[in-house]
């Protein structure tokens, strides 16, 4: 379970912040959160998706990370077996949240039910009611993140726009058991991209859309990769 | 002459029936193109509707996304909320308390696998009602939850489902809609003659500021009036009041005391001494009414009982009483003029079937109606035929609930005669008595009411049915497992699907996503 709560000089005066490089947060997680910005980078490590949000029905952009829910297959007690490592992985547990959209104002934002987040180990977040260069760093990473999250969500509407998102299913066929489906899982529809008109397509070049939609595109080529991994 | 073209359709009257077949023609038309059958409705500045109608069946679904109108929109405009069935409550003893649901989804389709034998065999446990045994719904309808989630698809559900809506803000959604995408033109203007030509067709419509309108073909959307098919054609009512003995309504709006009131996920019907109460909940409102019979009961007295049902909230309330015709024009369409809505036929909204029965006539007219004017007698006939087949089976349905019904007081005494129940189902209610109902007994593409609704309705009201051959029914095991999926169902659906103003809050705020 996550607890965000906005920090603050006065109650968080005495927490620390510390980092795990092993992400322990994440073991079981079988997608996670990745935005436009990071789509090349991630995608020579997992296939990218998009799912609903549970919460909200809007779609959001994932590397798959398990073939079910609660499997991890690059997660390892020894740690991270990808040579990518997503933005919100690492911002972990700060996030900046918008109390007012457009308002470009930001509040830092903790899970508090965080081991990363306490008293007695890390790097102090607050000196004398200011946050500390380390916390600022943080909080820095975490905005950018956050900025990046609005360009998703207008990739997003522009590939909804254009139809260009597809549901898949993903048939699996673990090796001694029952064949079963991975759904709720979106990809790019290849066919629809080469019909779109020239101006439809130049109209993807906004905020790098034509490099995100290959890098989706590419990115499939991870999938067997991922089910491979299973059978290690 | 009789190789001329049908170029032009002109819709005379508004609401939901003038609407809802304008869209509908000026879609499957096609006539916001250049060229194209053009489509006009006429309405009146000054006639209010009769906006009575807000339950819809499934169906609806269909047609708003045939429409082209997004169901988030639609959501918003009308107050709309998720129906999954009705709950009837105390209709089957006027003393001892109970209800039963009839609901829209099924675990089995049973003109496929009929699970009724089986649960009268007592193969889905002791105790289980028909509905509970054979479907989730009842439980989430009872817990106030919708059918969907917000990672549904528009129009998509978990569970099937239907709408209740503000039948004068859909009117006026569909108004702006059928104008601004379909290409419907309107007029705005009052009717003061119906004109004919010699061989009896409509030859124009007279009004009082847009001049005389001409088309090749008329829809008679007047209500109760209508004006063109009745008044001006001449063509007759046949009344079935001595059938259906409900002939008024009176109807109360009662907005929610908070903006967070549960709403009810299904059409309540409350049997009383001369009738039943309706109790449907949008986002803002209830709309209750009392349709009841006034040879038993004064008008009066129905709005006191109206009143008491709804309690102290309903003090301050204006109460608005109906005179229902009931009963269905000789034809509904005849010669270059088809009626649909109130102009056609009506009957006590018991089961929602006025929109729903809107709806298919358009349907029906938007496929039907010929290109050329030669062709007009032959649709004229096919038309005439399914809406009477479809008026008279909805009638029958409708009887069937108070035929089963062992309410004590005059009205439904009255209302189970048997000399007042249509024949044809006499005939069907004898042969369920020993033998299962079948998907042989709905056998035409058109019945209005499936057989899963029947089915609901009979063992709801405690039918008594004594299967005379048991030994036809050797699947025992196939629906043992359709009993425990809808057992297992039951406890998921529980758990995963939000209540309906969690929902719609959702909705409003993100939409659906359009995939």
């Amino acid at each position: 379970m996550t607890n965000i709560v906005a920090l603050d000089s006065q109650q968080h005066q005495q927490h620390k912040l510390r980092e795990d490089p092993l992400f322990p947060h994440i073991a079981s997680a079988h997608i996670l959160p990745l935005e436009v910005t990071e789509f090349a980078a991630a995608a020579v490590s997992f296939p990218i998706v998009f799912v609903k949000d549970s919460a909200t029905g809007q779609f959001r952009a994932c590397a798959l990370t398990g073939l079910q829910p609660g499997q991890n297959l690059y997660w390892q007690p020894s740690g991270w077996q990808a040579a990518y490592i997503p933005l919100a992985v690492r911002n972990y547990p700060l996030l900046a949240v918008q109390p007012e959209a457009q308002s470009g104002d930001y509040i830092i934002a903790v899970d508090a039910d965080s081991p990363l987040f306490n008293q007695h180990s890390g790097e102090v977040l607050f000196a004398a009611d200011k946050g500390t260069a380390y916390l600022q760093q943080r909080a820095r990473s975490a905005i950018a993140l956050a900025q990046s999250s609005a360009l998703t969500q207008q990739f997003i509407a522009r590939l909804l726009e254009l139809e260009l998102l597809v549901a898949r299913t993903l048939t699996l066929t673990p090796k001694g058991a029952e064949p079963y489906d991975l759904t709720g899982l979106y990809g790019i529809n290849e066919q629809r991209l080469a019909q779109l008109t020239a101006e439809q397509w130049l109209s993807l070049r906004a905020n790098n859309g034509l490099l995100a939609v290959h890098a989706v595109l590419m990115s499939m080529s991870q999938l067997p990769l991922l089910v491979g991994r299973l059978a290690q | 002459m009789q190789t001329e073209a049908i170029r032009s359709v002109l819709v005379v009257g508004g609401g939901t029936a003038g609407w809802l077949t304008a869209a509908n023609l000026a879609q499957s038309f096609n006539s916001g193109a250049a060229g194209a059958v053009s489509v006009t409705l006429i309405e009146s500045p000054d006639i209010p509707t009769i906006g009575v109608g807000e339950g819809t069946w499934p169906t609806m679904r269909a047609t708003l996304q045939k429409l082209g109108i997004k169901e988030d929109d639609f959501l918003r405009s009308c107050n709309a909320t998720f129906k999954q069935g009705t709950k009837f409550i105390n209709w089957q003893h006027s003393e001892l308390p109970g209800s039963y649901h009839h609901l829209f989804t099924s675990v089995s389709d049973p003109t496929q696998f009929n699970l009724a034998p089986y649960w009268l065999q007592g193969r889905a446990g002791d105790n289980l009602s028909y509905a509970s045994a054979v479907s989730a719904q009842g439980v989430i309808a009872e817990l106030g939850l919708a059918p969907k989630k917000i990672t549904n698809k528009p129009y998509e559900g978990v569970l099937n489902y239907a709408y209740h809506l503000d039948a004068g803000k859909f009117a006026e959604l569909l108004k702006n809609h059928a104008q601004q995408k379909l290409g419907v033109q309107f007029i705005s203007a009052n009717v003061l003659d119906v004109t004919l030509a010699a061989d009896g067709s409509i030859a124009a419509v007279v009004t009082d500021t847009a001049g005389t309108q001409q088309a090749d073909f008329y829809v008679d959307c007047t209500g109760f009036q209508s004006l063109l098919l009745g008044k001006a054609m001449g063509v007759g009512f046949r009344s079935v009041a001595d059938t259906l003995l409900a002939d008024h309504a009176v109807t109360i709006q009662v907005p929610h005391p908070a903006t967070d009131t549960p709403l009810n996920a299904c059409t309540h019907s409350t049997a009383q001494a001369a009738g039943w109460i309706w109790d449907i909940g949008l986002t803002n409102r209830r709309g209750v009414g009392y349709v009841y019979s006034s040879n038993h009961v004064s008008h009066d007295e129905a709005e006191q009982t109206l009143r008491r049902y709804i309690g102290p909230a309903a003090e301050s309330l204006n109460a608005r009483k109906l005179a229902m015709q009931v009963g269905y024009r000789e034809k509904f369409w005849h010669k270059n003029c088809a009626a649909v809505g109130l102009s056609a036929a009506f009957v006590e909204p018991l089961e929602a079937s006025a929109i729903f029965l809107i709806e298919a006539a358009a349907n029906m007219l938007a496929d039907q109606l010929p290109a050329l004017k030669q062709n007009l007698p032959l649709a004229e006939r096919k038309f005439n035929s399914s809406f009477l087949f479809r008026w008279q089976k909805t009638i029958d349905f409708i009887k069937l609930h108070y035929a089963l019904s062992g309410r004590t007081e005059p009205f439904w005494q009255a209302a189970r005669a048997k000399s007042l129940i249509p024949e044809s189902l006499q005939d069907l209610m004898q042969s369920w008595q020993t033998q299962p109902v079948s998907a042989y007994d709905f056998a035409h593409v058109y019945e209005p009411f499936p057989m899963e609704s029947y089915q609901y309705v009979l063992y709801g009201m405690g039918f008594k049915q004594q299967l005379a051959d048991p030994q036809r029914y050797r699947q025992a095991e196939k629906a043992g497992m359709y009993f425990q999926r809808v057992q297992q169902l039951t406890r998921q659906l529980q758990q995963e699907l939000p209540p309906q103003r969690e929902l719609l809050a959702k909705i409003y705020q993100y939409g659906f996503s359009a995939l």
